[in-house]
């Protein structure tokens, strides 16, 4: 098996791991994680397909995937603190005052 | 080595998902970066690497244990139950997904209309000064609107981290 059809096939197995990650776990901190590994495979492949195409687009909409990946880790995990203060858990089976 | 490397992410994303601890799996994702970035750079993507290295194992990560302290989330979990039906449904929606996204890879490896190869072969960035000159070169030649936008982004992000963890919003 050739480099590059390696790394495509680990940034689909990198996304789809952070899915699991995001739908087994009921602990909030480690669902954004999940988020993260998945913003992780889709860079991959970016980078991948700019070393396959000769292009450096694809390097640069990763560098502005990993601002925009800080950006929402901050936002989450101030979220987080705050639902952390009101509801004494992060657990997503804890905050459940919207549930009808 | 991207062989060693690949291997290395595959195993820490399963000790990820599975770890009983959160600041275990936290660690396991760390050490999960710092192999992309090691990716990132034998395939010649070297300021990707570099970014990778300072933003994510460096700065989210560190957002991340230090919200993990703040918490006080070190209890254990029990393991999942691989027979629960929520538990079956999830493992078999991603193994669906995985199967679509490999297929669909293939397919497109093997499709007859080829997409046209861009003009920075590795030879013309060497002629460039390298990948970090021709792609700051890049970045404000063609994406300098998405440069200024994600400029604006950052502080609004971090005011509207700063207004959500505060005690009260007056």
């Amino acid at each position: 098996m050739d480099t590059s059809t390696l790394l495509h096939l680990l940034s689909g197995y990198l996304f789809c791991m952070g899915l699991l990650a995001l739908l087994l776990q009921r602990n909030s901190i480690i669902m954004l994680m999940g988020i993260e590994l998945m913003l992780n495979g889709i860079n991959l492949s970016f980078v991948t397909f700019a070393r396959d195409l000769n292009d450096l687009a694809g390097q640069l909409n990763a560098i502005f995937i990993i601002a925009i990946a800080a950006a929402e880790s901050a936002v989450g995990l101030s979220i987080l603190v705050h639902v952390y203060r009101n509801f004494g858990g992060i657990k997503t089976d804890q905050t459940t005052s919207l549930r009808g | 080595m991207i062989e060693a490397l690949t291997l290395a992410v595959v195993i820490l994303s399963i000790m990820m998902i599975l770890a009983k601890n959160p600041i275990n799996s936290a660690f396991c994702l760390v050490i999960l970066m710092i192999c992309l970035g090691g990716i990132y750079a034998a395939i010649g993507a070297h300021f990707v690497a570099a970014l990778q290295i300072i933003v994510y194992a460096g700065a989210v990560m560190v957002l991340v244990v230090f919200s993990i302290m703040l918490m006080n989330l070190n209890e254990t979990r029990s393991s999942i139950d691989l027979r629960s039906p929520s538990v079956l449904l999830a493992v078999g929606a991603t193994v669906v997904l995985l199967a679509i996204l490999t297929i669909s890879f293939f397919e497109w490896q093997t499709a007859t209309l080829k997409p046209v190869s861009g003009p920075y072969t590795l030879e013309a960035i060497k002629q460039l000064g390298g990948n970090v000159f021709a792609l700051s070169a890049m970045m404000f030649a063609k994406g300098y609107i998405q440069f200024e936008l994600i400029g604006l982004l950052l502080p609004v992000a971090v005011a509207g981290a700063l207004v959500l963890a505060k005690r009260k919003v007056d």
